[in-house]
């Protein structure tokens, strides 16, 4: 999975369990969204360096992330892989 | 009256060798020539004002996304009257962003853009969410066309020059003349296929103020995990002359009331209140609840967010007063269809006034309705005559 951008959210792609998602916010939002499970959203805001340091989910390897900025038709998002460590 | 002989008289004696170098009439036509010339290009020459102007030749703390640089995006810009004083009667001539400071190389592209400027009936600290609220009588298409991203090497600040390859240049087709008040700056980007500039981030300003919210109580139901937490708001929001946001997960599609009051001192379970409940409590004192709103939880409408269900959303505009320095209240929502109560949070807004004297809305062309920021937007320099 390579570092995306276009969405004006980016990352490193790849994480491992335990660790830190870093994702640089282009976009006005304040806060970032991770979906965690089916129902399940936590949210994270962004400071002034426009980036936003997310625990890793306890969830197996090999799981995709969705990380999102924004609702609706203003809805980014950006993608990042939980590897083996 | 002429001026005659002694007043020369009062200049020391010319030595002998001097004598050639006197004007003759001829020379002192050519010179009051390009004197007159020089002057007028001086004035003629454009100026420039960066905004804000602390960073006129210094990057910003914070960085923001360019409309159309790689998305269909519209950005609008309020710009307070503070910043543009020296502007008053000047024609703008052109517009420019310049890249916040990064060890990193941008890679350049193109984006079709279209800029209206107007003088705004807002100004920004009374910022409308809604575009066409911000636009003034006087609007004006200044340019529509295609803007160069230039690919910009590393530039690590702290400073960062206005060179050709920093900058995204706006240069007008028509001039706007600025009468004053709080300038608009409305801009509507497309990306151009094979063209796009996937991060090129734009200079720009973050003052960093927040408000405050702590979690009063537990929510109960489908949503939100083992812990029950679906509902949430911005602190970055909580600001005087901000729109407040708050919102909330659920089953797409069902209603949802968001409800704003006073924290209840303990939990009231919604089976006292004839709900059957079992589990879910209301943190507002009932005769406390200063309004609430009747919203949908609306489908997410991109395929991978479909999975946490529909968001429903309450935006509350705050004013812009140092009367809501402080201010606290609590906001719990209730889900209608299971039905089932969300955590409750206590906020309380930011104690001062943000002080950029701008805003940014943030949305998409189509939209009606942008994200307020009365803290965080582009640094500017405005070409002008």
């Amino acid at each position: 999975m390579t570092p995306q951008g276009g969405s004006g959210l980016r990352t490193s792609g790849q994480v491992a369990p335990g660790g830190t998602i870093t994702v640089d916010i282009g976009t006005a939002d304040q806060t970032i969204e991770i979906g965690v499970g089916a129902g399940e959203t936590k949210t994270y805001p962004v400071g002034p360096d426009r980036t936003a340091r997310i625990p890793v989910p306890n969830v197996p390897s090999g799981t995709v992330l969705v990380l999102s900025c924004g609702r609706g038709r203003r809805a980014r998002i950006v993608l990042v892989e939980v590897i083996a460590p | 009256m002429r001026r005659t002989g002694p007043d020369v008289n009062f200049l020391p004696p010319m030595p002998h060798y001097l004598d050639a170098m006197q004007p003759s009439p001829n020379h002192l036509s050519l010179l009051t020539s390009i004197l007159l010339f020089g002057a007028l290009a001086h004035a003629q020459a454009p100026s420039h004002l960066v905004v804000p102007a602390a960073y006129t030749s210094t990057d910003a703390v914070s960085y923001a996304w360019i409309a159309g640089a790689s998305r269909d995006v519209r950005q609008q810009t309020l710009i307070g009257a503070s910043h543009l004083q020296n502007l008053i009667g000047h024609p703008l001539l052109a517009l420019e962003l310049r890249r916040t400071a990064a060890n990193e190389t941008y890679q350049g592209g193109a984006a079709n853009l279209t800029v209206v400027l107007s003088t705004s009936p807002n100004e920004p600290l009374r910022c409308d969410s809604e575009f066409a609220g911000n636009v003034g009588q006087d609007a004006l298409a200044v340019f529509s066309g295609t803007v160069t991203l230039p690919t910009s090497p590393p530039a690590t600040g702290p400073s960062v020059a206005w060179s050709a390859n920093n900058v995204v240049r706006i240069a007008f087709q028509t001039p706007f003349v600025y009468h004053g008040g709080t300038l608009c700056i409305d801009l509507v980007g497309q990306p151009i296929a094979g063209q796009n500039a996937n991060w090129w981030m734009a200079d720009a300003e973050f003052e960093d103020l927040r408000g405050t919210a702590v979690e009063v109580g537990a929510g109960c139901g489908l949503y939100g995990g083992p812990q029950h937490q679906w509902s949430f708001t911005s602190e970055r929001t909580l600001l005087p002359g901000a729109h407040a946001s708050f919102w909330a997960y659920g089953p797409a599609n069902a209603f949802a009331i968001a409800a704003f009051g006073v924290s209840s001192p303990v939990p009231i379970p919604l089976q006292s209140l004839g709900m059957n409940a079992p589990g879910c409590s209301l943190y507002l004192q009932p005769g406390l609840v200063m309004s609430t709103q009747i919203t949908l939880f609306e489908p997410e409408l991109h395929p991978l967010l479909q999975s946490r269900g529909g968001v429903a959303e309450s935006r509350l505009r705050i004013p812009n007063s140092t009367g809501m320095f402080g201010l606290s209240m609590t906001t719990q929502w209730l889900d209608l269809s299971q039905p089932a109560t969300s955590n409750a949070i206590q906020w309380t807004v930011a104690s001062s006034m943000p002080t950029i004297d701008m805003a940014l809305v943030d949305g998409v062309p189509n939209d009606p309705r942008g994200l307020v920021s009365v803290h965080h937007a582009h640094v500017w320099r405005i070409e002008h005559r």
